[in-house]
């Protein structure tokens, strides 16, 4: 009897901002080209329109599934989603044949104008409840799940914990969670808890996608984390991976995001360490692009 | 320099709506002056704040969100600066730092007159500078009206801070349709420039612009251009080209 042969399968996919596809430590397609073969999925950011993410799709990502992360539709904001950019925003999602679509929940705007750094949403009942409308509001246009993610914090204010906000969120909408454990670091270091206690805090029977990327605390004011993907993943934030693995039963993915400012050594190392973890736990994704797309409001 | 008026401030902290504490959570990440009137309000807060607003900012670790608030200064600071270098080489980072500090201490941040955030800290700082150098409030403006007609920003995120806050860049405004400029164009008329979409123009008592049109490189009398009077012309064509031109307006009807 000889033993079938199988085709290697990857366990973690590339998060990746199309903005910078010329400036990784290789281009997007030679960086995607490389890892052949132990890539899960894509996870990309930015692409601004059908025709971005068809070349996003015939020269980095191929047949690999594809979750499209949005850039701003921001259901925290206080007028809620900006359904204009999201409607627009299908037509990619479209090309991508996305598995789902996510964003980290937060303010993306300062003052009238878009800005580059968001802040986290004040953790307080009435803001998750806005949240809410606004994900059902997105739900009822869209072909596909938005997963909302946990996001970066550098400050947090309001009478909510980091868990209770998104067990509000996750059920009020009965939407999945995107968990990205540099962000649950970065809010334990702000609040200076546990991390473990902050993850066993969160509703991970909802996580279906884990991000994880480097960072560092700041040298000058030890309760800011920051979130730079840019820099070596630290090693709590991989302690945190691995719980989050272990305790999400759901999980269908995990999401190495990288900077530019990487070296093509770091990037390979933490994919390595990364890789090595999920194999060691015995853990496989389980994500496939969609074979058919649901109609408007039943995804 | 004009600072954010407080009667905002206390305005919102006496709302009971989740609009209004959304708002005052933004307007502390940026604004020394409001943190000073919460925190102010937070030490008595009965009658000057609402009671769920003063429960909810009572959580703010005032110390870390001074922290927060000076890297957000610097990261607002490297935003503008990448998205205009040039003027980074004309005006002393001693200057702008200074300004962009200002701004966004004022109302200014937070009323969106430019088309674009750069455009928009322009207006104020050629505002605030006008009365001290008018030179360097004609710089201002110079860049501002480049910036207005340029293409849309590049939402990138500083390299230290979160890098999954990226955004797409904003629409960039319609030359075809005409818009209301928040620019004083000093009762000059534009001239007609040949296949223009908009033209704007304004009054200085330097050149500002060479022969070829590129802006200036410094503030020094020989990088200026010789002094007088002249009309500066800044105008969009089709594919966001912009150009601009100083002409010079001795022996010309205003």
């Amino acid at each position: 009897m000889t033993k079938e042969k199988k085709d290697p399968v990857g366990l973690l996919g590339f998060g990746l901002d199309w903005q910078y596809r010329d400036s990784y430590p290789q281009k997007m397609p030679d960086l995607c080209a490389r890892y052949a073969g132990r890539l899960s999925h894509l996870s990309c950011v930015s692409l601004p329109s059908a025709a971005d993410a068809q070349t996003f799709v015939d020269e980095c990502a191929g047949d690999l599934p594809v979750v499209h992360h949005l850039p701003g539709v921001a259901p925290a904001a206080p007028g809620g989603p900006n359904m204009e950019l999201f409607t627009r925003l299908e037509a990619v999602s479209d090309v991508l044949g996305a598995v789902w679509t996510c964003e980290d929940i937060g303010l993306w705007s300062i003052g009238p104008y878009p800005l580059p750094y968001f802040t986290p949403p004040l953790f307080e009942r009435e803001i998750a409840d806005h949240v809410v409308d606004g994900i059902r509001r997105m739900q009822e246009v869209s072909r596909y799940p938005f997963v909302p993610e946990i996001p970066s914090c550098t400050l947090a204010v309001g009478r909510m914990s980091l868990g209770e906000f998104f067990h509000r969120v996750t059920d009020g909408a009965d939407c999945d969670l995107l968990l990205d454990v540099a962000h649950v670091f970065s809010y334990a270091v702000a609040v200076r808890q546990p991390y473990e206690d902050v993850l066993r805090s969160l509703p991970l029977d909802r996580v279906v996608e884990i991000h994880v990327a480097g960072g560092y605390i700041d040298p000058t004011f030890d309760n800011r984390y920051l979130d730079t993907h840019s820099h070596a993943v630290t090693p709590a934030v991989i302690d945190l991976l691995q719980e989050a693995v272990a305790h999400a039963p759901r999980l269908r993915a995990v999401t190495y995001e990288i900077g530019v400012g990487l070296g093509a050594d770091e990037l390979d190392s933490d994919f390595e360490r990364i890789e090595n973890l999920l194999a060691e736990v015995g853990w496989t994704p389980s994500i496939s692009r969609p074979s058919g797309l649901a109609t408007a409001g039943t995804a | 320099m004009r600072t954010l008026s407080s009667g905002v401030t206390q305005a919102l902290l006496l709302r009971d709506d989740r609009e209004a504490r959304t708002e005052l959570l933004l307007r502390l990440l940026y604004s020394k002056s409001s943190a000073d009137v919460v925190a102010d309000a937070l030490k008595d807060p009965s009658g000057r704040m609402c009671e769920a607003t003063a429960s909810v900012l009572s959580t703010i670790d005032f110390h870390a969100l001074e922290v927060e608030r000076s890297a957000r200064l610097r990261n607002l600071n490297r935003h503008l600066q990448r998205t205009c270098p040039p003027l980074w080489d004309c005006v002393e980072a001693e200057t702008i730092t200074p300004l962009v500090e200002a701004y966004a201490d004022s109302d200014a941040f937070w009323q969106s007159a430019g088309r674009t955030l750069f455009e928009n800290f322009c207006l104020f700082a050629h505002r605030t500078v006008a009365g001290q150098s008018q030179l360097l409030a004609d710089v201002f403006q110079l860049f501002g009206l480049v910036s207005r007609f340029s293409a849309p920003e590049l939402i990138a995120p500083p390299e230290d801070v979160c890098a999954c806050t990226t955004g797409i860049p904003g629409e960039g405004m319609d030359l075809a349709k005409a818009a209301f400029s928040p620019w004083d164009d000093g009762g000059l008329i534009p001239p007609h420039v040949p296949d223009a979409l908009q033209t704007e123009s304004f009054r200085s008592a330097w050149r500002l612009v060479d022969e070829r049109g590129r802006l200036p490189r410094s503030l020094d009398p020989d990088a200026l251009g010789d002094p007088g009077d002249y009309q500066i012309v800044v105008a969009a064509f089709p594919g966001r080209k912009v150009s601009a031109a100083a002409l010079p307006l001795s022996g010309r009807c205003a």
